[in-house]
């Protein structure tokens, strides 16, 4: 895999992460998507943001091999969880809208 | 138990933080800038506008070589180290540095390579970003500097931990940041930025200790091995034994010769030679293979560019080390993993600016824990130091703002200096540096001299204009600018004024907030003073 | 500087609890760099750099236990009596050694 493709590919699936994490709280399901998760939904978020997780990490593997594939995971998920995390409270619906707009903005140009 | 434990820890948190905050500041931003040296050296020496230097051939490089050793011995016939820097990509001069004995400073020049001639004025003689790195780990200050960073970050290690254990909630408020709501917005920005980069700040702070472990912590090779260290790491190494000094005199060997035979010994081309104990018996000389990005970026442990030792009097072949070979055993694979960690000697570009962004994020949680310190308590006194409080407080808001924004100020202004010093001034490089430390001691001044919200302000704002105004000021003095780089796909200069204006930005950013807030704050100042006449 | 939470008699108690976590904590990660070298299984050279590898953690963990001990006499204690134990093993050890 191409190691700048990976990187931005890695930086959204944990982006994704994060953001499913958040949404399984109260307090940032209130801010998204107004009031409280119910709890079938929180399991679901809990599980996806999760499995993306161990997903984001097997991606580095493949990109870069076990050795630094986990530095760049640490590395990726912390500056996916840092522009969540100081997005959400300025443009909260952007901050989940940019799940699906950044993959479709940064990966389709290394398909050119 | 529990909650005495979370308040002593509190305590060693706020102090220890507090008291180490403003190196450790120094010490994160510049190793974050220095993330970048290459392209930050490449962009002060104008080496984008150059173009493309050849690579040299083997004739050629021989050539230098014997260049290099009749000016060196011309110059320092019985140095206790030399060193010859083959031209490169990077830098069309020769490079030569020698040094009398152990102790002494090292003594460089830029030879012609063609003639071995100094070279003058003729480029922009500068450290580059290497000003940034040696600032990040010795503070300019060598041996002591090394110390000082080093107990920084055995107290960075330990504000980690408790930081930790004072956090309440940490998954609760995993992803939460409060913005516009005061002391809370900082708590949870200072939190967050920790938090969130976890990971990166333990590995950073303590594979930085691991760099100089045994300088830190040198009982283990004292009492194991009578503390002889050459000896200890030659066989760590299992590398040669060392070559002590035998004080008889002998004639060197012709060096060129021998770099061809080193090169041929490594299969690579040679990119440094070193000579020791020059004009004694015991002479040897290295030979260093160069160093290839794209061999290397995929693997941690036992990336080499290789090295041959010979002796330089007989010209017998002592050692050779293959490119990319492991040595030494799985210990010492670890510490050079954790080497490799720190310098993010791996992953390229995209690796670099994760690096980059984590340690500014580090940079930027060690400044808001230090502005949190005063927020918390412009608000309400916590009258810790008696009588003497106010002047405490005003003491550690100065050096506030003279750490964090005086810094950043004098980071971006080392760039402008660069461009704006003249070309022929002696110990141009030196001067530049001296600059540096000048006009961060200016700031010191201006913030003591200053209201503290004022001063924080100015020093900002200035530092805003010399990062959004930096690709004007290159464009004034050498007539390349920002357009011409990206159009002939100089990435690095480009990249390194584009990140200037990114941080103008986020400097302006700053400030908007800054004054918004100021005037609520003037009123509140203002009730205050009115309530006190009153009483 | 407010007193330690804990600290009944304040400045002299702190300033015995700062010395403790710089010099004691750095003389007990520097005895344990030296006990570990003895208990590693790998080679001389390594085993020292091994053991000196963990001893950062050591001395940081000293510190957080100089200011989370209930006195700045109990910290002491926590740092003198474990160093002891491990320079005397370490003695005992390196005289084993060099009698065989």
């Amino acid at each position: 895999m191409d190691k700048h493709f990976a990187t931005y590919l890695v930086f959204f699936v944990g982006y994704a992460a994060f953001l499913a994490l958040s949404l399984a709280m109260d307090r940032h399901h209130a801010q998204v998507l107004h009031g409280k998760p119910g709890s079938g939904r929180r399991l679901i978020l809990r599980l996806t943001g999760w499995a993306l997780l161990a997903l984001a990490l097997w991606l580095c593997s493949q990109a870069w091999g076990w050795a630094i594939g986990p530095v760049a995971w640490f590395g990726l998920l912390s500056a996916a969880a840092l522009g969540l995390v100081f997005l959400l409270p300025y443009a909260p619906r952007f901050a989940a809208w940019l799940v699906v707009l950044g993959p479709l903005l940064a990966l389709p140009p290394f398909f050119l | 138990m529990k909650q005495r434990f979370r308040q002593s820890m509190s305590w060693l948190h706020t102090w220890g933080g507090l008291w180490f905050t403003w190196i450790l500041f120094a010490i994160f931003l510049t190793g974050t800038l220095g993330v970048f040296d290459d392209p930050i050296s490449h962009w002060m020496r104008e080496q984008g506008k150059i173009g493309d230097i050849k690579p040299l051939t083997a004739e050629q490089r021989a050539e230098s070589v014997k260049v290099a050793q009749h000016y060196l011995a011309g110059k320092a016939p019985r140095a206790e180290f030399w060193g010859i820097g083959l031209p490169d990509e990077a830098q069309a001069a020769l490079r030569v540095f020698w040094r009398e004995q152990e102790e002494s400073p090292f003594e460089q020049r830029l030879l012609d390579p063609a003639n071995g001639r100094e070279s003058g004025a003729s480029q922009r003689d500068t450290e580059g970003g290497h000003h940034f790195v040696h600032m990040h780990f010795e503070l300019h200050a060598g041996t002591a500097g090394i110390w000082i960073v080093g107990a920084a970050t055995v107290a960075m290690l330990v504000a980690l931990v408790s930081g930790i254990v004072v956090h309440k909630k940490i998954f609760t408020d995993f992803f939460t940041f409060r913005p516009r709501k005061g002391q809370r917005s900082w708590l949870d920005g200072h939190n967050a930025l920790g938090v969130l980069t976890l990971p990166f700040l333990f590995m950073i702070s303590y594979t930085g200790l691991i760099i100089f472990w045994a300088l830190y912590m040198p009982a283990g090779i004292m009492a194991r091995h009578d503390g002889d260290e050459e000896s200890f790491f030659a066989a760590l190494n299992e590398g040669p034994a060392p070559r002590p000094m035998q004080h008889i005199d002998a004639l060197l060997h012709e060096l060129s010769p021998l770099m061809l035979r080193g090169e041929a010994a490594i299969e690579r081309e040679a990119s440094f030679v070193v000579v020791e104990h020059v004009g004694d018996r015991s002479a040897s000389v290295r030979i260093f293979g160069r160093f290839d990005p794209d061999a290397e970026s995929d693997r941690l442990v036992g990336r080499s560019s290789g090295n041959a030792l010979f002796d330089a009097i007989n010209g017998e072949t002592i050692d050779v080390q293959k490119p990319n070979t492991v040595r030494g055993g799985n210990v010492l694979a670890i510490q050079r993993t954790m080497n490799a960690l720190h310098f993010v000697r791996f992953g390229g570009y995209p690796m670099k600016w994760l690096y980059f962004i984590c340690g500014m994020a580090g940079t930027a949680m060690l400044a808001t824990g230090a502005i949190l310190f005063m927020v918390k308590r412009r608000k309400k006194s916590a009258d810790e130091f008696g009588t003497a409080t106010p002047r405490v407080y005003r003491l550690i808001e100065v050096l506030n703002v003279t750490a964090i924004a005086g810094l950043s100020l004098a980071c971006i202004a080392y760039f402008w200096i660069n461009r704006l010093l003249p070309l022929d001034i002696a110990d141009r490089a030196v001067r530049e540096i001296q600059l540096f430390f000048i006009l961060w001691l200016l700031t010191l001044l201006h913030a003591g001299l200053r209201p503290p919200m004022r001063a924080w302000i100015e020093q900002l704002a200035v530092s805003a204009a010399l990062c959004l105004g930096l690709p004007l000021i290159n464009l004034l003095t050498t007539g390349d600018w920002l357009f011409s780089a990206l159009a002939r796909g100089d990435s690095e200069t480009a990249g390194v004024e584009l990140t200037a204006m990114v941080f103008g930005l986020i400097f302006m950013a700053i400030l908007r907030h800054l004054r918004q807030r100021q005037p609520n704050q003037q009123n509140r100042e203002k009730s205050l003073a009115t309530a006190i006449e009153g009483a | 500087m407010s007193p330690h939470p804990t600290q009944t008699r304040p400045r002299l108690a702190l300033i015995s609890r700062i010395v403790a976590a710089l010099i004691g904590g750095y003389a007990l990660a520097s005895v344990f760099s030296i006990f570990l070298s003895h208990l590693l299984p790998s080679e001389l050279p390594e085993a020292v750099l091994g053991a000196t590898l963990f001893s950062f953690a050591i001395y940081t963990a000293a510190i957080i236990w100089v200011f989370a001990a209930a006195s700045a006499a109990r910290a002491w204690l926590g740092l003198l009596i474990p160093g002891a134990l491990m320079g005397l093993l370490s003695c005992a050890m390196q005289f084993a050694g060099s009698a065989t």
